[in-house]
């Protein structure tokens, strides 16, 4: 009996050894199986991202520094840009900062990283503004600038990152068509004075402009789940059925409260709801019916990566790097479903 | 809005000491049922219960702390963390009982934290529960990876806290008003309730007149961490996810609540009574004025201006209430 269990014991140890792979960074479906860019990243970003050097041959110092990895947006970039670092430039360093929403912390930061030696600096900023400063002061060093999602004022390498104005121009253009180019929409802004905010309502007047849709309400749930759960619950009360036809989100997790409301009202049939971001479970709600489409506000990870490679290696990178605000429906929510935009 | 003292008062001077707020209570409802019919309709009142709840269970833990003179803004990211605890709980398959008793002493233990804190090492309760309110926050995101963490809420009780009714009440609802009455009875018929005023009063007179003043308040914020926690789950259950942001702000609506319900920042006056109306007050303003429309800008400007209106009419009370002892 005894014995039995060594060899167990010993056959476990064998197999979990030779099971486990060498390389410590799993093969994942986010991360995928070679130094390539996002399903975002049409043919003209594509062309841009092409790494000339051998990936092995990538050698140097690159600092990220995010504004904040409160939401999920900035915790999986400053995850999965270090983990697709180590995966497929080996000879790349990457320290991370988190500026937890805060443009001073985030200055601070950058001046270490500065002082450390970095060679290429990766930046979301929490301040267009605030970071002018520390940013041409990374120029004047010698150091390579990206911003990543979110602009800073000044010169620098190239800005990544897709447009939250033509992401909400995807969608109104999106609810024009699916009303019919008449009806009344509600509106759910994210937080009040966010640029993401401003941007995604203004591109969305755009998309609708023209056509007979109007919005009859617009009112912050500060991109929050409760939040959109609580107005969405006050819409349908001020609006009675058949009032209203579509609900335009900024984020996709004010749109999941917005959908409890909806469901829990029983109006789900009369009210198409159209959402910004594409997290995995939007696309499983619009594989299962409940939500109408959602615009891909895609990570911009890999991509920040390939082009800090680039950098490093001396070779040329466009001013603008923009990936796309595919809009995800029904329709071709099939070739989304493993690999989502977030 | 009624004050809890030891003794009753005679029905007239009661009266007199609250004709004020009532008027002006009465007033608004006036206002509110011409300006928004849609208010009273059957469904809209539910929601309003449902949504005053979860603010509405974490003022009344706020209510023990600060009749102690202190305060606790850890709430918010205890209710958090709760949240987090209880969708990880239940991912992992956990049965729901355990789930909620270990995520209910998961906020206990918060709140234990900053009671010692502030009871045994002396450390400012704003700056203590400003410490732990940071560190949970912090505990919050790393146990989801910042973003929400959902988990099968199928189980017909867990529905129950959050989306379900009981007779026609939202689930929520009732929470709020069980916990509402053990806190009014607790403080009002309880040594340990009435040793809170008397720490609020004067500690040193407290302590020198027998109370076990260290006790008392880790047991305070043990209170308060604990409703806190219960919001928490009320939050996970209601939203089908535990979300690491949730509840950010909710430690200010709170104070507000019991600010607004005339239990004096400065401790031993006031009580749980107050904070239920204080509660439904900022739940009430919320609804009222997504029902008419107002601009989400001129919404903050509303509300600051209805708190700051109903602050003074509490302070107003609390000062006869100090006339009438002297």
């Amino acid at each position: 009996m005894k014995g039995r269990l060594v060899a167990l014991g010993l056959a476990l140890l064998v197999g979990g050894c030779t099971a486990v792979p060498h390389d410590d960074v799993p093969v994942t479906a986010e991360l995928g199986d070679r130094l390539a860019p996002s399903v975002y990243c049409d043919t003209e970003c594509q062309g841009q991202l092409v790494l000339q050097a051998d990936p092995a041959t990538v050698r140097c110092s690159v600092g990220v520094s995010w504004n904040s990895t409160a939401f999920p947006y900035g915790a999986k970039t400053t995850q999965m840009f270090p983990d697709f670092a180590r995966k497929f430039l080996p000879g790349m360093k990457v320290t991370v900062a988190d500026a937890q929403g805060d443009a001073g912390a985030q200055v601070n930061q950058v001046s270490d990283m500065l002082a450390k030696g970095v060679k290429v600096l990766v930046i979301s900023p929490q301040d267009a503004a605030a970071l002018r400063g520390v940013v041409a002061q990374a120029t004047r060093a010698g150091v390579k600038v990206i911003t990543a999602d979110r602009q800073v004022d000044g010169d620098v390498a190239s800005y990544i990152g897709s447009d939250n104005v033509e992401a909400g121009v995807t969608d109104g253009k999106a609810v024009a068509e699916a009303l019919g180019g008449q009806g009344a929409v509600v509106e759910l802004s994210g937080s009040l004075g966010a640029s993401p905010t401003i941007t995604r309502g203004t591109g969305f007047r755009q998309g609708i402009a023209g056509s007979g849709v109007r919005i009859i309400a617009t009112q912050t749930a500060n991109y929050k789940r409760a939040d959109g759960l609580q107005v969405m619950e006050d819409m349908l009360q001020r609006f009675p059925r058949g009032q209203i036809q579509a609900v335009y989100s900024h984020n996709d997790q004010m749109t999941f409260g917005a959908l409890q409301a909806i469901r829990e009202a029983g109006r789900q049939n009369e009210i198409k709801v159209f959402s910004v971001d594409g997290e995995s479970d939007a696309l499983k709600r619009i594989s299962a019916g409940s939500l109408t489409a959602t615009v891909g506000y895609p990570l911009v990870a890999k991509e920040a990566a390939i082009a800090a490679a680039k950098l490093c290696a001396g070779e040329p990178l466009a001013p603008r790097i923009k990936l796309e605000s595919t809009l995800i429906d029904r329709a071709n929510v099939g070739q989304f479903l493993g690999r989502p935009p977030q | 809005m009624a004050i809890e003292a030891g003794r009753l008062p005679a029905l007239t001077p009661r009266v007199r000491r609250h004709w004020l707020p009532l008027l002006i209570a009465a007033v608004a409802i006036a206002v509110v049922a011409i300006a928004v019919p849609l208010f009273f309709q059957p469904t809209n009142l539910l929601n309003v219960g449902r949504q005053s709840a979860i603010v509405g269970v974490i003022a009344i833990g706020m209510t023990f702390v600060i009749l102690t003179g202190g305060i606790d803004l850890s709430v918010g990211a205890t209710l958090a963390l709760t949240g987090v605890t209880t969708a990880l709980f239940l991912g992992a398959g956990m049965v729901l009982p355990l789930a909620i008793v270990l995520s209910l002493l998961v906020g206990a233990g918060v709140g234990v934290l900053n009671g010692l804190g502030v009871a045994v090492f002396g450390v400012q309760p704003f700056i203590m529960t400003l410490a732990t309110m940071v560190a949970m926050q912090g505990l919050s995101l790393r146990l989801t990876n910042g973003g929400p963490k959902s988990f099968d809420n199928a189980n017909g009780f867990f529905t129950l806290l959050g989306s379900g009714d009981v007779l026609g009440v939202p689930g929520p609802f009732v929470i709020f008003i069980v916990v509402s009455v053990i806190g009014v009875l607790t403080l009002r018929y309880l040594p340990f309730g009435r040793f809170l005023y008397a720490i609020g009063g004067s500690m040193e007179a407290a302590r020198l007149s027998g109370v076990h003043t260290s006790r008392t308040l880790v047991i305070a914020y043990a209170v308060s961490g604990l409703c806190a926690g219960l919001a928490g789950i009320m939050s996970a259950a209601r939203l089908g996810v535990g979300d690491p942001t949730a509840g950010a702000l909710s430690n200010l609506d709170a104070i507000t609540a019991v600010v607004i319900g005339g239990t004096s920042l400065a401790g031993g006056i006031g009580g749980a009574v107050g904070t239920v109306f204080g509660a439904l007050l900022l739940a009430v303003l919320a609804n009222v004025l997504n029902l008419i429309g107002v601009s989400p800008f001129d919404q903050q400007i509303v509300k600051g201006a209805v708190i700051l209106v109903a602050v003074l009419l509490a302070v107003q009370a609390i000062r006869r209430r100090k006339g009438d002892r002297s």
